[in-house]
């Protein structure tokens, strides 16, 4: 956990501090899935589900981005949650219903996707429409940074809670402008 | 210490009990003021404390995203909040880089240039610092240092301070006035105790009393010194007593010598006048008694006679006056004396001393002069300053006068009582009426003699008497007494 945290911060700090993070980012094609996967982790460090699918695990999702995916075991590999054993699926494998606790809808998920998701379930995606629309939490890239918007009413009615320390990092989406 | 410990040793009683009370009281207060004062800033500085780590829990506890997503700006922002708290000097938040902490975000934020020395060893001055360690799930995150002044904490003691300041003034002020009521309690009966002794000192009055006090050891101490006192007046009395009695004894003997002298002249002269009558009774019976011896005799017995008459009349005189003085000596009764017939016959009783030295009275008095008195106590003072004068004035038997001169006053006499002898020195003047002083002892001198006369003048004649010295120039006591007649307020005056 540690060490990918420190990477992470580093790669991130360099995004901030410097202005080659577009060569960064060319440099290594897998920094930024690994960011969305420590993303992606500590999202669900900071949310609490009424109940967990199942009582011993916890599952995350991934839909149409199989990089990421791979990204994604290596970053949780050992890693829980309150307790929750962690472990990374493939939306094509297995039940989304039953087994995806956080799913992360990558650009090249099937439409259909969002017609079997459980509530409960908390719906990661890219960008500000996905948000405004059904999703939760959305990855924006902002000054060559990765940043997050959040639908607080669209989490709220799913009865999930997001920690206020989340929401305070998060740009707002709010329910009037989900609306228009 | 010591200087000090002398100078609280010359302190009077009462101011010691004062400092005693005081000092004690102000001590306890000083102690359980300081132990408040203490406790109360203790207690204030753990509270403070408690107060900034919950603070510092609540802002841990706020900056585990910011961390978490490496927001620094986010908890810039949350350490912002900060800058409400007073004396607040810094907050550093640091995170765990490859088991290194690093400086993630601070207050005053990183771009001002007040920005706190965020080292763990940096000094701290006045102030405390509380560390939090940011934690989420089981891992560390980071850790928050918050830096506190301790100004604030006078701050919030303050009117608890004055408070107990006031309060510890007031009990200090309680335990004044409770120590100057024991001191008085305590204090009180000593120093009465104390004055009486000075005044019995002075005046030499062993009738004086102690007032009695409650039954402590002090009391029993004024019990005991009202005993002696009366032990002593009891002796003194004793003492007087006897003494009067002694003089007396001189008296009668004196009066028996001196009436000796005509009863021995009548004596003789009576036996001659019987002889001559036996020797002319022969001649008769004979036939032998001549006109001339007939005539001798005649002559003979009238001149015989007549010396009889005369020393008989001396004698009788004699018995009298000393039956007028032995009685006043010895009677307490008042009566209206003619004082310059009745010194008269007090000077006619002491003549047998005077007979044997070189030294003459001279009476002076108004024929007319009376006054109601103790004469018993009159004559035993003239007789006791003319016997001290004869004692000590003409050591070397020289020869000298003394005077009594005895005038009116608007109620009572003044008696100048005046010789030329040798005068008395001022160091021995100051104690002439002391008991028991005498330049004489073992030589008959008691010391009694002029202090029986203070006490008589001042007591029982209700005056007063002064003596005036000066070696060399003779000794002069002036007496003033009082008529009696009229019950007065009795004065009492004492020797300057």
């Amino acid at each position: 956990m540690r060490p990918m945290l420190v990477k992470l911060a580093t790669v991130v700090l360099a995004l901030i501090g410097c202005n080659t993070s577009s060569a960064a980012w060319a440099q290594d094609p897998r920094l930024e899935d690994r960011v969305r996967a420590a993303f992606l982790y500590n999202f669900a460090r900071f949310t609490q589900w009424g109940t967990p699918h199942t009582d011993q695990q916890l599952g995350f999702c991934v839909a149409g981005d199989g990089e990421l995916l791979e990204t994604l075991r290596e970053t949780i590999r050992g890693k829980n949650i309150h307790g929750h054993t962690l472990l990374a699926f493939d939306t094509n494998i297995i039940d989304i219903e039953s087994q995806c606790d956080v799913l992360y809808v990558g650009a090249q998920a099937k439409p259909d996707l969002l017609d079997r998701v459980a509530k409960g379930t908390l719906l990661v995606g890219e960008g500000r429409g996905f948000v405004q629309n059904l999703g939760m939490v959305g990855f924006v890239l902002q000054q060559d940074r990765l940043r997050f918007v959040i639908n607080p009413s669209h989490v709220e009615s799913a009865g999930l809670k997001l920690s206020a320390e989340l929401l305070s990092l998060a740009e707002i989406v709010s329910p009037l402008e989900s609306s228009l | 210490m010591k200087h000090a410990s002398s100078w609280f040793a010359r302190l009077a009683l009462k101011r010691k009990l004062d400092l005693a009370f005081l000092g004690v009281a102000g001590a306890t207060v000083l102690m359980t003021g300081l132990a408040i004062a203490g406790l109360q800033w203790n207690l204030a500085l753990q509270a403070e404390q408690q107060d900034v780590r919950s603070l510092g829990s609540v802002l841990a506890q706020n900056s585990r995203a910011a961390i978490t997503f490496n927001d620094a700006r986010v908890a810039e922002s949350l350490l912002s909040a900060l800058a409400q708290r007073p004396f607040l000097r810094s907050a550093c938040l640091f995170s765990y880089e490859q088991n290194n902490l690093r400086l993630f975000a601070s207050f005053p934020p990183k771009t001002d240039p007040q920005r706190p020395d965020c080292a763990p060893d940096a000094p701290l001055g006045n102030a405390f610092r509380i560390s939090t360690p940011v934690m989420l799930d089981q891992e560390l995150l980071g850790r928050l240092d918050i830096v506190q002044g301790r100004e604030g904490l006078w701050h919030k003691l303050r009117g608890a301070m004055l408070t107990l300041v006031g309060i510890l003034l007031l009990s200090l002020l309680i335990a004044g006035g409770l120590a100057r009521w024991l001191q008085a309690l305590i204090a009180g009966p000593v120093l009465a105790l104390s004055h009486t002794a000075q005044a019995v000192a002075q005046s030499q009055d062993y009738k004086l009393r102690a007032p009695p006090s409650v039954p402590d050891e002090v009391g029993r101490l004024i019990d005991a010194f009202n005993d002696m006192l009366e032990r002593i007046e009891n002796t003194q009395e004793q003492l007087i007593q006897t003494e009067k009695l002694a003089s007396l004894g001189g008296l009668v003997a004196g009066v028996a010598h001196e009436i000796n002298t005509p009863v021995g002249v009548g004596v003789t002269a009576a036996s001659t006048l019987h002889n001559a009558t036996q020797l002319r009774k022969q001649n008769f019976e004979r036939n032998e008694l001549t006109a001339t011896d007939l005539n001798d005799y005649f002559a003979l017995a009238q001149q015989s006679s007549s010396i009889i008459l005369n020393n008989l009349k001396r004698a009788a005189d004699l018995i009298q006056s000393f039956k007028q003085v032995a009685v006043d000596q010895t009677s307490l009764e008042k009566r209206e004396i003619p004082i310059k017939e009745y010194v008269e016959e007090v000077l006619l009783s002491l003549r047998p001393k005077l007979k044997k030295t070189a030294i003459s009275v001279e009476l002076q008095c108004p024929d007319d002069l009376r006054l109601t008195s103790f004469p018993g106590a009159l004559a035993q003072v003239l007789t006791n300053l003319l016997m001290n004068a004869l004692t000590h004035a003409y050591p070397d038997g020289g020869q000298g006068t003394i005077g009594i001169n005895i005038a009116a006053l608007d109620h009572g006499a003044r008696i100048i009582f005046s010789d030329d002898g040798c005068g008395i020195a001022a160091d021995a003047l100051n104690k002439i009426f002391d008991p028991f002083y005498t330049t004489r002892r073992g030589e008959g001198g008691s010391g009694l003699g002029l202090h029986i006369c203070h006490n008589l003048v001042t007591r029982q004649l209700k005056g007063s008497i002064h003596a005036s010295s000066e070696p060399g120039q003779g000794t002069t006591f002036a007496i003033e007494i009082r008529d009696l007649s009229s019950p007065q307020e009795p004065h009492r005056s004492y020797p300057s």
